[in-house]
């Protein structure tokens, strides 16, 4: 029986239709979170700032997140973000070690900063998953 | 009937009368089921700093979602989010560290622009079943 398990086809379509038309098929995995949560850094000038999160699963874990700076000069979130405005950087370095997810947040703008005026916030929410990356 | 479908919830919530966001599951949405996943890696043997892609061809008929990672032997111990998103040019005009994803119906391309003669790249991928 090479054709089984649970689909459930999105509205107007029939589970015999293509995989892109269920919302769910057992036929692939999910990505299983761990934990979700917030972090912040207070960015005081130009710089790197980081904050990390613990986890205790031995292996390098997946991961996503978002940002948000306040005060807000925009209410977008922002997935991983690098840009480079001219001659200055401003973006997110993250990155998961077997111990630890840091989020480090780097503007090298100066006085009184390009993405935003000094001192900010930036705020990251984040998911951390079961799922390994090795 | 309005109401219909499967919803599993968190522990310690009733499925009856929670929030969507305290809900493991609900099919009345759409669910981000990983359709490939994968490992590659390449170095760059070259002698010299040189752009190293990678294609990896997914087999849907659409532009899916991912999520991409990638580790570079520089940092060993370090498997970074990819920002995905559009190269900038260092102040030398290099694509000095710059990364880039182009997704299309067939294929996922990742490039790392300008990297070190024997940086090695290992990268991990995952392309869900939602078209873009």
């Amino acid at each position: 029986m090479s054709n089984y398990g649970i689909k459930i086809a999105k509205s107007g379509h029939a589970i015999s239709e293509a995989d892109q038309y269920m919302i769910l098929t057992s036929k692939f995995p999910f990505m299983k979170a761990k934990s979700q949560g917030s972090l912040s850094v207070s960015v005081t000038g130009p710089g790197t700032f980081s904050a990390t999160v613990t986890h205790s699963l031995g292996y390098h874990p997946a991961f996503i997140h978002y940002s948000i700076i306040d005060p807000v000069s925009t209410s977008d979130r922002y997935m991983a973000r690098w840009e480079a405005w001219t001659q200055y950087a401003i973006g997110v370095d993250s990155y998961a070690t077997t111990s630890i997810l840091r989020i480090g947040w780097e503007d090298t703008s100066p006085s009184p900063g390009s993405f935003a005026t000094y001192p900010y916030t930036a705020y990251f929410y984040y998911y951390l998953f079961y799922d390994s990356l090795t | 009937m309005g109401n219909y479908g499967a919803k599993i919830s968190r522990p310690g919530y009733d499925v009856k009368t929670c929030s969507n966001t305290q809900l493991i599951f609900s099919s009345a949405f759409e669910t981000m089921n990983v359709a490939v996943a994968g490992t590659s890696s390449k170095t760059n043997s070259s002698g010299s700093n040189a752009d190293i892609n990678f294609t990896i061809t997914h087999g849907l008929s659409f532009a899916p979602y991912i999520l991409m990672f990638y580790k570079l032997s520089s940092s060993s111990s370090y498997w970074n989010i990819h920002p995905g998103g559009p190269y900038f040019l260092s102040d030398d005009g290099n694509h000095a560290n710059a990364h880039h994803i182009e997704v299309t119906s067939s294929n996922v391309v990742v490039k790392f622009f300008y990297m070190p003669d024997g940086e090695t790249i290992d990268i991990k991928y995952y392309i869900f079943n939602v078209s873009l």
